[in-house]
């Protein structure tokens, strides 16, 4: 998902054969110079991606501002200000900041614990491995996993009841709340976070700690202006990633509540199915709405990215 | 007045306030994340309720500081004893344990639960149902078959591509990077609500009319959703062999650019592009929003049918799950260590 050496391989990988113009110039300058022959290589992916990619999207897009008869209207857009759909909204961005905060805390605690904790070799590998399958164990059995878990009938709910009398339940926790769904997310944003600021973590040099602590720096100085510093755009890059990543995941969430935890995904789930809404048009705002807010998280992640690589290379 | 007690003094108020001002937040974020929409003024209000209770906390700590720091002074040693504690605390390993166990608490419960079908005692009679109901065979099956037909196509796609890409057309980079993000851009629901939109029954392809179309469609949103992972696949292997080189030599020998991608440059990359395979298979298998909505019967769509139906199942199921992620994800590790070690050309 981050890979901060392609930019640098670009350069490396010069091509040798003749008709390529410099590179230099925007996004429509960079087909100048390409020949004939280079494009039928290339014509299937572009193809693709147009295809399949963004007409689908552009499309909605645009359906967004039509309404019934078939006009331009802004219509959809304001009625997505209705009670329910503003509701989703807000229940979608609590539970995406919520497990994002989180995820990114516990991630970059146990990230740092084993990379620079001199935990040994096979423990950070370990980890890291595990963390590759983590965050790709979402969606339905990942539900299923909690569910017999911290469920009503689930083993910590079970042990805890029997062992010390304590009923989660009856204490006020729910799998199917806030806080549940948040937990559950959990689970696959920590792996996540492991994995995205693992090289930056690295990147903080041991010269770095060596020389503060030449000069007199103790270890939570160190961290105070060294370490959070350098790592700071990163943390806020992966942030606005997980918080993406949450936010456009719909199966777990689907799987463990149905439809009785009302975010924007299952909305817009439950429009596509059966248009709940009664306006084909507002589904297509609903979508818009999605893609404008994981967007902009994603665009924050990139730039940021883009200003941090340069302190760690 | 005495200058180290108002120094004492303004040295209280800042550390009471700015300890103040951080609790506040925090409470304020909290509070917010819990209430619902029609709930966020009372949130507000209470934030400020609590604003009240610290600055009120604050003026004392202010005027009781000089105390507090004799205190303070006075306990140093204790204070020292227990930072001393403190540093024999391994406290990597502590983090490294809590973390293990959030992840391997569920793992465990939900293997425990699903040995629990019986009321007799533990058995894996939820497995062997699962394994022998007709319905998980078949959608394993199709999911598999789906998985292996959008790797094949995508690699038809993505090699080409990157290939094209690193030896003639570094100019064309930025762009195609740009697109093979844009699957962790647009979330899959919107992509399938797109493709139901613009190719149903009445458009100029329409797709979603047949059973064929409509698989064809799936596979299709599969390579899109495995794209970034594919791409970045096949360009780490591309990395890796020195392509320059070994087309000029393909090249001398004749061969044409289809002989030089089948049958020089693909050999040399297969173990990027299986691992790239493995993680496309891990990603699809258990796919649920695209094939739900397409209405296609896979695994994903079956497994969330048994969660609304069944007890134990689901369970079993999870961990049925777990293993094939863990074997796809194992494979990509194995495979790793056969990856060829020739570095690219650097002049």
């Amino acid at each position: 998902m981050s890979n901060s050496t392609d930019t640098l391989v670009a350069n490396t990988a010069a091509p040798a054969s003749a008709g390529v113009a410099s590179s230099s110039g925007g996004p429509l300058h960079a087909f100048a110079g390409v020949r004939w022959g280079d494009y039928l290589g290339v014509a299937p992916f572009l193809i693709f991606a147009i295809l399949f990619l963004i007409v689908p999207t552009a499309f909605l897009v645009v359906g967004a501002f039509i309404g019934r008869d078939g006009s331009f209207t802004f219509q959809n857009i304001i009625d997505l200000g209705t009670p329910q759909i503003v509701s989703s909204f807000w229940i979608s961005i609590r539970v995406s900041a919520a497990s994002a905060v989180v995820g990114a805390a516990i991630g970059l605690i146990v990230a740092l614990a084993v990379i620079r904790g001199r935990l040994p070799e096979v423990v950070r590998s370990t980890v890291l491995t595990f963390s590759g399958v983590a965050s790709n164990f979402a969606g339905i059995p990942l539900a299923f996993a909690f569910i017999s878990t911290l469920g009503r009938l689930g083993l910590v709910t079970v042990v805890l009841k029997a062992a010390f009398g304590f009923d989660m339940y009856r204490a006020g926790f729910n799998i199917l709340s806030f806080w549940g769904l948040t937990l559950t997310y959990c689970y696959f944003q920590i792996p996540l976070m492991i994995l995205i600021i693992a090289p930056a973590i690295d990147g903080l040099k041991k010269e770095w700690s060596e020389a503060a602590a030449t000069l007199g720096a103790t270890p939570s100085q160190f961290w105070r202006y060294v370490g959070l510093p350098v790592l700071w755009p990163n943390l806020l890059g992966t942030l606005s990633l997980l918080f993406a990543n949450a936010f456009g995941a719909i199966a777990t969430a689907y799987a463990l509540t149905g439809s009785s935890l009302n975010i924007v995904p299952i909305l817009l789930y439950a429009q596509i199915r059966g248009d709940v809404l009664n306006n084909p048009g507002l589904g297509a705002a609903l979508a818009l709405g999605m893609i404008v807010i994981t967007a902009l998280a994603n665009i924050v992640y990139l730039v940021i990215r883009a200003r941090a690589e340069r302190w760690l290379k | 007045m005495n200058p180290s007690l108002i120094a004492i003094w303004q040295k209280g108020f800042f550390r009471a306030a700015t300890a103040g001002v951080v609790y506040v937040v925090a409470d304020l974020v909290v509070r917010l994340l819990e209430s619902n929409l029609d709930e966020i003024v009372d949130a507000l209000v209470a934030t400020l309720h609590d604003l009240l209770v610290v600055v009120a906390i604050a003026v004392v700590v202010t005027v009781f500081s000089p105390v507090i720091a004799r205190v303070w002074a006075a306990t140093a040693t204790f204070r020292a004893a227990v930072v001393k504690v403190g540093a024999k605390v391994p406290w990597p390993w502590v983090a490294f344990a809590i973390g293990a166990i959030y992840f391997f608490l569920p793992l465990a419960a939900t293997f425990e639960f699903s040995l629990r079908i019986q009321r007799t005692g533990y058995s894996f009679l939820a497995y062997t149902n699962v394994l022998q109901s007709p319905a998980f065979q078949q959608t394993f099956t199709y999911s598999i078959l789906v998985g292996i037909a959008a790797i094949v196509v995508g690699l038809l796609i993505v090699v080409p591509a990157a290939y094209f890409v690193r030896l003639r057309a570094p100019q064309l980079r930025p762009i195609i990077e740009f697109v093979t993000l844009l699957p962790l851009i647009i979330p899959p629901i919107i992509l399938v609500f797109g493709y139901i939109r613009l190719y149903s029954s009445s458009s100029i392809l329409p797709l979603t009319n047949s059973d064929v179309g409509t698989n064809i469609l799936l596979t299709l949103a599969y390579v899109a959703l495995a794209m970034p992972y594919m791409y970045r696949a096949v360009d780490t292997g591309l990395r890796t062999i020195d392509v320059q080189t070994l087309t000029e030599a393909a090249n001398i020998l004749g061969a044409n650019t289809a002989t030089i991608l089948i049958r020089v440059i693909f050999p040399n990359i297969i173990v990027a592009v299986l691992s790239g395979a493995f993680l496309t298979l891990a990603i699809v298998i258990g796919e649920f929003t695209v094939a739900s909505l397409l209405n296609r019967p896979a695994f994903g769509v079956y497994m969330q049918n048994v969660g609304a139906n069944r007890a134990f199942e689901p369970a079993a199921l999870a961990v049925i799950s777990f293993i094939i992620t863990w074997a796809a994800m194992g494979m990509i590790q194995l495979l790793a260590r056969f990856a060829p070690k020739t570095a690219a050309r650097t002049d």
